[in-house]
């Protein structure tokens, strides 16, 4: 019996990036606005008056210069999102990024490239 | 510059045309029988065009014919169809008894043009032209009994159809008895801007003098003039034209006053004024010497264009010929020309700055500057053996409100030629664009002088070179602290005379004007700068500036450049005071004038907040002391420096090069005192300022650029960090690529240097690359400060 047959493939290699990136930043999710979502609820954690181990509970130190008094995190899912935290100087001022470093300032969230200097 | 010559004959057939190439300024005659194929010759020659690529008015040309009739000469410029408005044409010019008047038609353009003349005797002839071609009509005389025809004036009105210029209009009136030879020169009403025509270089001796206006409107007009002679300094008392009252349509001959010697108004300029509207009179100018046969006539110009403050015109000195240029102001205000003269073969003349006042003339004559070698400001002479070349004037320092007219007369008395040239240069004035004074800060002692010069820089709006500087002559000058010096004015050179110790600033008002040229024919002004050209006058023994003007406890400031004048060119024998809490030193160098030295400040760690006062000493030859004017140096609190590195950077496993301390200190020693300042960096990738770098495959990464992370640090803080990363990615497949980024650690306090940056060290090269190393593997690696880490990239 003949049967009439149809072969099928899918073009995958026109839909596949070249020697696509082995590693990469963590960037956002395929709902980007998950990811933002959840920055910003983490940001929502880290207030005055906190300390410096409560900021780096959902971000992590960014590149670049850094400074104890102030220092410059980016939210660890997605390295594009950045908080100014300011951290009592007077407290520190024998140390260095203390985790006990008490927050006096937070910015607001924002975009950025992550500092690689 | 290359060009195309086509001559056409007088049905406008064209002969083969000629290449024709030309160097930059560059004047050639061409014998125009000589771009006819000679079997073409017997032809009756018709028109010529020149074609060329380039800049408006790049090349520009005028026809002489010479030995006409035997004796004269007539002359017609060579013009694009832009210098004109329309195609209409008038045109008036004497024509002594017996003398036959000749009107010459061109048509320039591809298509037919229609005619139509007016005669002064009321008779009209419709003529068609072919293209390119040529046609010679015969002007009958006035009517009989037309007063024009009474005083031998003739005149035409010709209406052509078609685009603006390409009815061309010329023509010549003779007379074999009187050896009379004159070109009949036709004027575009249509270009006409005011009520008044102007024309300059007249002669009125050795000859029979004819000044000729006529009314072109439908309704009475009067006519009054002026008569500007050239004076032996500055301008000669102008003499005013009795007012001639014409009908509508009327011609008539002018009276010239009597003035003595006819000599004393030769090379005279005339302005003739309407009482009716824009392009209501034409006039015409004609001087007949018989003896020698020879016919000067001078062509009238309406000025209102900004290409008549302009003129650039062939020259030549061959033979017995003698070339003359004339520039005449015939605004309402004092003006000033430059110009150039540029020999063949030869170096460029300079003509430095020509004020003229209502009514002067500049008269430049090219023989006599070149036989009596006369140096230009340079030094520059016109070569004794220059015959052929160009001069190129130009209005400076205006306003687009001057109003000059200038024309280049060439004369050669023994063959009874005499042309007239006047071709604009490019339609754009030069624009004066900057202004500066030499010396900038000129020294004197009290009552000592010193010269000042004020130049302005020109450019040339139609890109034909820097035409280079010229001098000011200062109107006045405005001393900021008065009672230091005096300035005199008016004169090219200026001089400065010490009056008592002490410096300030200077300047003369001066107001620039930039033209912007189209680049087919219109020019217009679009700004009129201040300049205000200016320096800072310094006398006796005195400081006017201490450079940085301030320091911070506890630093050490070295140099502090003290500027000023009449310090001893010895350095020991200057000595500096900067106040208490300051251990000022001089130090090398001094400078050879006596206007710099430097000095070293250590200011003491516990030195006060506030205004300290240096004082120089100056020991004289004889042994004598003198001291300067006290000069304020600020000292400030505590700065930041002494960046260091204080641990070595450890190797991240990501690649990273991690620096775990930069440390830095106050210049008091209580970094406690820098709690206002801020600390910081800056980091320049390739390509700065575009924005953002993209780092080079397989790198993957993009950054801001520059990159300036917030938050800053505070010059409290204990220490930096410094984390050099690596990209975010890499892409396959792998291959050598890097750059180099630029890192600069910077401070501000904002009590110091009005809160600007100051860089902590030297800029600090960052390299990143990918290599494939020595064991097959490629690998990204990051150098910095002469620390390297390498990483191998993933999947391989």
């Amino acid at each position: 019996m003949n049967a009439q047959t149809r072969l099928f493939a899918m073009l995958l290699i026109l839909v596949t990036p070249i020697g696509g990136a082995t590693k990469h930043d963590p960037i956002p999710a395929a709902s980007a606005c998950d990811v933002l979502e959840q920055a910003l609820s983490a940001s929502k954690h880290v207030t005055v008056g906190k300390q410096r181990k409560d900021v780096e509970r959902y971000f992590e130190r960014d590149g670049g210069l850094q400074f104890p008094g102030a220092t410059r995190y980016s939210y660890v899912e997605c390295h594009l999102l950045h908080l100014d935290v300011e951290f009592d100087r007077t407290k520190n001022a024998q140390g260095a990024f203390s985790p006990d470093d008490t927050i006096t300032n937070v910015s607001k969230l924002y975009v950025e490239y992550p500092a690689k200097d | 510059m290359a060009g195309t010559l086509t001559i056409y004959s007088a049905a406008g057939n064209p002969f083969p045309p000629s290449k024709i190439t030309l160097d930059g300024a560059e004047t050639r005659h061409l014998d125009i029988r000589s771009l006819v194929p000679p079997e073409e010759s017997t032809h009756t020659l018709g028109g010529i065009t020149i074609d060329f690529t380039g800049q408006s008015m790049g090349i520009a040309a005028q026809v002489t014919i010479s030995g006409f009739h035997g004796f004269g000469n007539i002359d017609a410029p060579v013009f694009g169809d832009m210098m004109y408005k329309s195609n209409d044409a008038d045109a008036v010019w004497w024509e002594p008894k017996g003398a036959d008047s000749h009107l010459i038609l061109g048509n320039s353009s591809e298509g037919p043009v229609h005619a139509q003349i007016t005669f002064a005797n009321g008779k009209r002839r419709e003529i068609d032209l072919a293209p390119h071609a040529t046609i010679v009509q015969s002007i009958p005389h006035a009517g009989e009994a037309d007063e024009a025809r009474f005083h031998n004036i003739n005149s035409v009105h010709v209406v052509g159809t078609g685009m603006a210029g390409t009815l061309r209009v010329t023509g010549w009136v003779s007379s074999s008895k009187d050896g009379y030879v004159d070109t009949i020169h036709s004027y575009d009403p249509a270009t006409s801007t005011e009520s008044a025509v102007y024309a300059n270089g007249l002669h009125f001796s050795d000859g029979a003098n004819h000044l000729l206006v006529k009314n072109l409107t439908a309704n009475p007009i009067t006519v009054s003039g002026t008569i500007y002679p050239i004076g032996t300094n500055g301008p000669a008392k102008a003499l005013a034209l009795p007012e001639k009252t014409l009908p509508p349509g009327a011609s008539s001959e002018l009276q010239i006053p009597a003035a003595g010697d006819p000599e004393s108004l030769d090379e005279a300029a005339i302005k003739l004024e309407s009482s009716g509207p824009l392009a209501s009179i034409i006039a015409s100018y004609s001087n007949h010497d018989r003896a020698n046969q020879i016919t000067r006539s001078v062509p009238f110009k309406d000025v209102g264009d900004l290409s008549t403050l302009t003129g650039a015109y062939p020259w030549r000195l061959d033979g017995n010929f003698q070339s003359k240029i004339f520039v005449t102001n015939v605004g309402k205000s004092r003006a000033s020309i430059g110009a150039k003269i540029l020999p063949v073969k030869g170096p460029e003349y300079f003509i430095d700055t020509k004020y003229l006042e209502v009514g002067e003339t500049a008269v430049f004559d090219i023989r006599k500057l070149r036989d009596e070698q006369f140096p230009d400001p340079k030094g520059v002479k016109l070569p004794k053996d220059a015959q052929l070349g160009q001069f190129v004037w130009n209005t400076i320092f205006g306003n687009g409100k001057d109003k000059l007219i200038g024309r280049n007369e060439v004369v050669d008395r023994s063959s009874g030629i005499s042309a007239s040239f006047s071709c604009p240069y490019c339609n754009c004035p030069y624009s004066t664009s900057s202004a500066s004074i030499n010396p900038f800060t000129p020294v004197v002692v009290i009552n000592g002088v010193a010269s000042i010069v004020a130049t302005a820089g020109t450019s040339d709006p139609c890109g034909r070179g820097s035409p280079g500087g010229y001098t000011i002559s200062p109107s006045s000058w405005s001393i900021y602290t008065a009672g230091y010096f005096s300035l005199t004015s008016n004169q090219p050179t200026s001089t400065m005379k010490g009056i008592s110790n002490g410096s300030s600033s200077f300047y003369t008002p001066f107001t620039g004007v930039l033209y912007a040229f189209d680049g087919y024919s219109s020019c217009f002004v679009y700004s009129q700068p201040v300049l205000n050209p200016g320096g800072n006058g310094c006398v006796g023994i005195t400081i006017t500036s201490i450079d940085p003007p301030q320091g911070a406890v506890g630093a050490t400031v070295n140099p502090v450049v003290i500027r000023g004048c009449n310090f001893s060119t010895t350095l020991t024998n200057n000595t500096v005071n900067a106040g208490q809490g300051i251990v000022a030193t001089v130090i090398a160098p001094a400078s050879t004038d006596g206007t710099t030295i430097n000095a070293s400040f250590v200011i003491a760690p516990n030195a006060a907040v506030g205004t300290n006062q240096v004082i120089v000493t100056v020991k004289a030859a004889d042994g004598s002391k003198a001291t300067t004017n006290p000069m304020d140096f600020v000292v400030t609190q505590a700065i930041p420096t002494n960046w260091t590195m204080a641990s070595p950077p450890t190797n991240l496993n990501d690649g990273s090069l991690f620096f775990p301390k930069y440390n830095w200190s106050s210049t008091d020693g209580n970094k406690a005192h820098l709690s206002t300042c801020r600390v910081g960096e800056t980091v320049f990738y390739p390509g700065f300022p575009t924005t953002p770098y993209i780092w080079p495959l397989p790198m993957v990464q993009s950054t801001t650029n520059p990159f300036s992370p917030t938050p800053y640090g505070y010059g409290s803080d204990d220490h930096a960090e410094d984390t050099n990363g690596p990209p975010g990615g890499y892409r396959q497949p792998y291959f050598a690529s890097s750059f180099n980024a630029t890192q600069r650690f910077w401070w501000t306090c904002p009590y110091y240097k009005n809160g600007s940056q100051n860089n902590f060290v030297p800029d600090i090269t960052i390299t990143r690359k990918i290599f494939k190393d020595t064991d097959g593997f490629w690998k990204y690696q990051i150098s910095k400060s002469g620390y390297t880490n390498t990483f191998k990239l993933p999947n391989q």
